[in-house]
């Protein structure tokens, strides 16, 4: 399953890689990751059919991960990637924004990636 | 016996036909009441006008005199210059009724006269100029007779020169030839008058002294109260009485000559018409407060027509004037009599008493003068008439000033207690409005203390708004960190577990390399923990920094790394707070600035307030743009740069919202001035931030351009020697 990461910060990627290098070494997952939102775009330009899930930050310079959500909403919808939104804001009106966007899921940060993991086997499965 | 002269008279006249040869015999029984015989009355002198000192001779030839009395002497006799002389003859004989009585002569006028018994000078009144010396009126007929001695039973020659002038009026003086005032032969009891005259002239001159002095005290009195009109009319009275006196006894004096004694007694005439007219007027004053116009023109044509009677008519007029003074003076007395009171009393009695005594005295002088006229008790009456009415006047105003006096203190009295009760109230009001000032006083430092608090409390607010527009981006900023620290740790110790469990294994499964990478990334992960740790740290400790009060004190601060950090909070507070907000961030940092002396939390606060200004900004114009087509040719830009010329550092934040209105570019720096929706600013952040770069030595500038759309850049311009060395 390939997994693209949209965050600001760039030791998301490292995090990512260690947090999940058994299913990484297994093949299991593939993590491609992009510093803005406007970078996402251009990364789905050409392998939006790859993607099958995109976690996204909300909290972002330039674009935020909502417009993003909006933006991949708009243009991919075949099939519609799962978009779960990951953020330090966990209030109840960022929860409600990113869901009426048409985000799949809501997580906060600090990360748990317990959950993150659970959520990923009920979408493999 | 009178009679027997008459006969005598007329029969000596009859028989022998000539004036010459006619001798009067005289008599004591011709003595009249006054004690004179007035050889004016005799009517059998002969005259011859002109002046020859032998026609005083007893031998001279008198076929050319004519019959002719001293009455019947008139203006024809004068010549051009007024000059009268001449000589009046006539024998006489004293019978023996003289024997036990002593003689004198005396004469009631100023004719100048020579007297001659059988051709000797026997006296003369004034000087008819015989002697050479000048001609002079006999002026001293007031002074006692002069005692003769004449033989009894011998006819005697009676010859008397006279020389005198016409008056001022070309008439012959009215006393000259007149019976009374031609020469007269008197017994003692002539004297009597004379005593009488004397004790007259001593009283008037008692009477006008004690006038004198009334009339200077009503005068003063006058003068001292001048608005008291009464005691003009006071004073005016008992001034005129005071010169009718005055002219009384002047015109008695034996210095005074015929033309003085003539305008004394007009002035004499002035001062009783004075009287008789001021009396009215005082009258009507004191009793009714008001003269009548009539009583005025009344009195003014009194005084007039008398002054013309000077030239003409006589001393006819003031009798009449007089009665009608009493008329009025009796109406205003009968009228007033209810409302009389007190020093009105005074002139009342005053009146009457003066009133009683010039009719006792009117009867005195016509018919007792002789028996009266030189007692004390005439004295007394004398006085008591001139007198009574002025010290009634005095009674008069002793009275008034008395009831004045009481009136005054009465008032005084209510004057005293109206100002206490002034006082007190005036005190009472003092202690209510010294209460109300304490209580206003203590209201309003009441209302001070809450000022302060809560410009104290909306100080804390702006900061507390500021910090809470931070609030989320601090959120996010701490969350980051955080997310790194606890899940590079999980991983770690997944990692060490993982090492642990290889380690486990024997050594010839064991992987080198394995056991290497992952020693490698724990150590990298410690890093990230670290560093993230410590990145939380410091959005913490800022976030302190930002709600403490100020410190105050000055610390080197990198001022680049300051405007980034609160750029970035200010960035991502607006995004948690808008997810629809969205900016371009540009930075340009001069990096030879290095550190600068400041208190980085006021600083950063400036800052803060600036930056978010501008996001606010370009957020307002973004949401406007949206609503018109060319909705995406907007980009909104926020930009913060540094830059350090020679003097100083500035701090420039730029956007390219829709700038401010010039109308309000004057008050955006004034306390509470805000363009924000009421409850979202507070309108002190530019104004602290003014306060805060004044206080760094410093500037707040603002360049707007609403016009060109260009956006609103705010510098703060800080001098270079904060610079640490």
């Amino acid at each position: 399953m390939k997994i693209l990461v949209v965050d600001d910060e760039a030791d998301v990627h490292p995090l990512f890689i260690q947090r999940f290098r058994k299913e990484i070494r297994s093949h299991e997952l593939e993590f491609n990751f992009a510093l803005s939102g406007e970078e996402a775009l251009k990364y789905l330009e050409n392998n939006h059919s790859e993607v099958v899930l995109i976690l996204s930050d909300i909290n972002m310079p330039g674009m935020s991960g909502i417009e993003l959500l909006s933006r991949i909403r708009q243009e991919y919808d075949a099939p519609p990637p799962v978009v779960m939104m990951i953020t330090a804001y966990g209030d109840d009106e960022n929860y409600q924004q990113a869901m009426q966007k048409g985000a799949n899921d809501f997580l906060t940060k600090p990360l748990d990636f317990n959950l993150l993991k659970e959520k990923l086997n009920q979408i493999t499965q | 016996m009178k009679y027997v002269a008459t006969v005598v008279f007329l029969l000596s006249t009859f028989l022998n036909g000539s004036a010459q040869d006619t001798t009067i015999v005289l008599s004591t029984s011709m003595f009249n009441s006054q004690g004179r015989i007035n050889l004016g009355e005799i009517e059998h002198w002969i005259f011859k006008q002109g002046n020859d000192p032998s026609w005083a001779d007893p031998g001279i030839s008198v076929n050319n005199w004519q019959h002719l009395n001293p009455e019947e002497i008139t203006k024809k006799q004068a010549d051009q210059n007024g000059r009268l002389e001449g000589w009046f003859r006539m024998k006489i004989k004293l019978d023996s009724s003289f024997s036990q009585v002593s003689l004198f002569i005396l004469q009631r006028s100023y004719l100048a006269t020579d007297i001659f018994i059988n051709g000797k000078r026997l006296y003369s009144f004034g000087n008819t100029g015989y002697n050479g010396k000048p001609y002079h009126e006999f002026v001293d007929f007031g002074k006692f007779p002069e005692a003769i001695k004449l033989e009894m039973g011998k006819e005697l020659l009676l010859a008397v020169h006279f020389v005198d002038y016409t008056n001022y009026k070309n008439q012959v003086k009215e006393s000259s030839f007149t019976k009374n005032g031609f020469i007269a032969i008197a017994n003692p009891v002539s004297l009597a008058e004379y005593h009488a005259y004397s004790m007259h002239w001593r009283g008037f001159i008692v009477i006008m002294t004690i006038l004198g002095v009334l009339v200077v005290l009503f005068w003063f009195l006058f003068l001292l109260n001048r608005s008291e009109d009464h005691l003009v009319h006071v004073a005016l009275s008992t001034t005129c009485l005071f010169g009718l006196v005055f002219s009384h006894i002047f015109k008695g004096m034996t210095f005074t000559t015929y033309n003085q004694t003539q305008l004394l007694m007009f002035f004499s005439l002035l001062c009783l018409t004075g009287m008789v007219n001021s009396l009215p007027l005082l009258v009507a004053k004191v009793f009714k407060n008001k003269i009548p116009l009539i009583l005025k023109v009344y009195a003014i044509a009194f005084m007039i027509l008398t002054g013309l009677s000077f030239y003409a008519v006589s001393e006819r007029i003031w009798p009449i004037n007089a009665l009608f003074s009493l008329l009025i003076c009796t109406y205003y007395l009968v009228v007033s009599r209810k409302t009389l009171q007190g020093a009105k009393w005074a002139i009342v009695i005053g009146l009457i008493i003066t009133l009683l005594i010039s009719l006792s005295l009117g009867v005195i002088d016509n018919f007792f003068i002789q028996t009266l006229g030189n007692t004390f008790y005439y004295f007394i009456l004398l006085c008591g008439g001139y007198l009574s009415f002025p010290v009634s006047l005095l009674v008069y105003v002793a009275l008034w000033m008395k009831e004045i006096n009481k009136d005054i203190l009465s008032k005084a009295e209510k004057l005293v207690q109206v100002t206490e009760e002034k006082k007190e109230l005036l005190a009472s009001q003092n202690r209510l409005l010294e209460e109300q000032v304490e209580e206003r006083t203590a209201e309003l430092s009441q209302s001070l203390e809450n000022l302060k608090t809560t410009q104290t409390q909306l100080i804390q607010s702006e900061k507390m708004a500021s910090l809470g527009e931070l609030t989320a981006g601090i959120a996010h900023e701490i969350q980051n960190p955080l997310n790194f620290v606890n899940n590079f740790s999980e991983v770690n110790k997944e990692l060490l577990e993982e090492l642990k469990a290889e380690r486990l294994k024997p050594n010839a499964e064991r992987e080198e390399a394995l056991e290497n990478e992952l020693i490698n990334d724990v150590i990298s992960n410690e890093e990230k923990i670290n560093h993230h740790g410590k990145r939380a740290d410091a959005i913490v400790k800022g976030m302190l920094q930002h709600s403490r009060s100020s410190s105050g004190v000055k610390e080197p601060t990198d001022i680049n790394a300051l405007c980034d950090e609160y750029l970035r909070l200010a960035y991502h507070g607006l995004r948690a707070k808008d997810k629809t907000f969205n900016a371009t961030l540009n930075t340009d940092f001069d990096e030879s600035i290095g550190a600068i002396n400041i208190i980085p939390q006021d600083i950063g606060r400036v800052i803060l307030n600036l930056i978010n200004n501008a996001f606010y900004a370009v957020d307002e114009k973004q949401k406007a743009e949206r609503l018109t087509p060319n909705a995406e040719s907007y980009q909104p830009t926020v930009s913060v740069s540094t830059k350090k010329t020679n003097e100083r550092i500035e701090i420039i934040v730029k956007d390219n919202g829709n700038g401010i209105p010039a109308s309000i570019k004057e008050k955006i720096f004034q306390p509470f001035f805000t363009t924000k929706p009421t409850g979202q600013g507070t309108g002190l952040g530019l104004s602290l931030a003014y306060d805060i770069v004044k206080a760094h030595g410093g500037e707040l500038k603002v360049e707007t351009a609403t016009a060109e759309r260009e956006g609103t850049t705010f510098i703060i311009i800080l001098p270079v020697s904060n610079q640490t060395s």
